[in-house]
């Protein structure tokens, strides 16, 4: 079925990107880098917090092919109650 | 999974996609997936764990909802149309829930004349996802490129 669609091989669905995991560099390593506990993070980009005072942690990635040609770009912005 | 065929002529600002109900959310869905994405953070599996965080219980994990809403524009305008889907988690989702995805199309732009071959004709969609309660748990929005009869 991928081959014969008219991008020629198996096509990634949309959110797919999310599997791409820096373990190094992931949301979790780099909030506990930041003395973070993880208990206390949500997602969102709500700036008036219901439950208090909120931090927000914003994160891009560019996603590349084999040709170094970008195929996407990620913008996850993270919410940690402070 | 369908592979809708949508026609930028036959698409019109105000017409509403077709609405995607989720089955109720259960547990070994968010294990499911915590394998899948990567994110084992233990709120999303661990019931006391999120009680002691002050959750009030597990919820499901954000990006499971924008993976809904995302398979709701790809189940209408069809598999590889999605140049962008963006979302905005407004409410916890439980196990148990019962999601539904809606969206509306918000504009057409059609392809500019010139020899780009990335210039296709878009569509914007305001997207949402709401609980059984009818409370919004997602708001977000796609720009979807899909193919012209011309």
């Amino acid at each position: 079925m991928g081959r014969a669609s008219e991008w020629g091989d198996i096509i990634a669905p949309p959110t797919f990107p999310v599997t791409f995991r820096d373990e190094n560099a992931d949301t979790g390593s780099m909030l506990r880098d930041l003395g973070v506990d993880i208990s206390r993070i949500l997602h969102g980009d709500e700036k008036a917090g219901r439950s208090g005072p909120m931090a927000f942690v914003v994160r891009e990635m560019a996603v590349t092919d084999g040709e170094n040609e970008i195929v996407c770009r990620v913008r996850h912005i993270t919410v940690v109650r402070l | 999974m369908q592979y809708a065929k949508v026609y930028f002529e036959d698409v019109q600002p105000g017409d509403a996609m077709p609405p995607l109900v989720k089955p109720p959310i259960q547990q070994i869905q968010l294990t499911r997936c915590a394998g899948a994405s990567g994110d084992f953070n233990p709120i999303h599996q661990d019931d006391a764990f999120a009680k002691a965080a002050g959750m009030g219980g597990v919820f499901a994990h954000g990006m499971l909802s924008m993976g809904f809403v995302a398979q709701s524009v790809t189940d209408w305008v069809g598999a590889g149309r999605v140049r962008k889907v963006a979302a905005r988690f407004a409410a916890l989702v439980r196990p148990g829930d019962v999601i539904t995805c809606r969206g509306k199309v918000l504009e057409k732009r059609p392809a500019k004349d010139g020899a780009d071959p990335h210039e296709v004709p878009e569509i914007e969609i305001e997207l949402w996802a709401e609980n059984q309660k009818g409370e919004k748990v997602v708001t977000g929005r796609a720009t979807v490129t899909v193919p012209s009869r011309g």
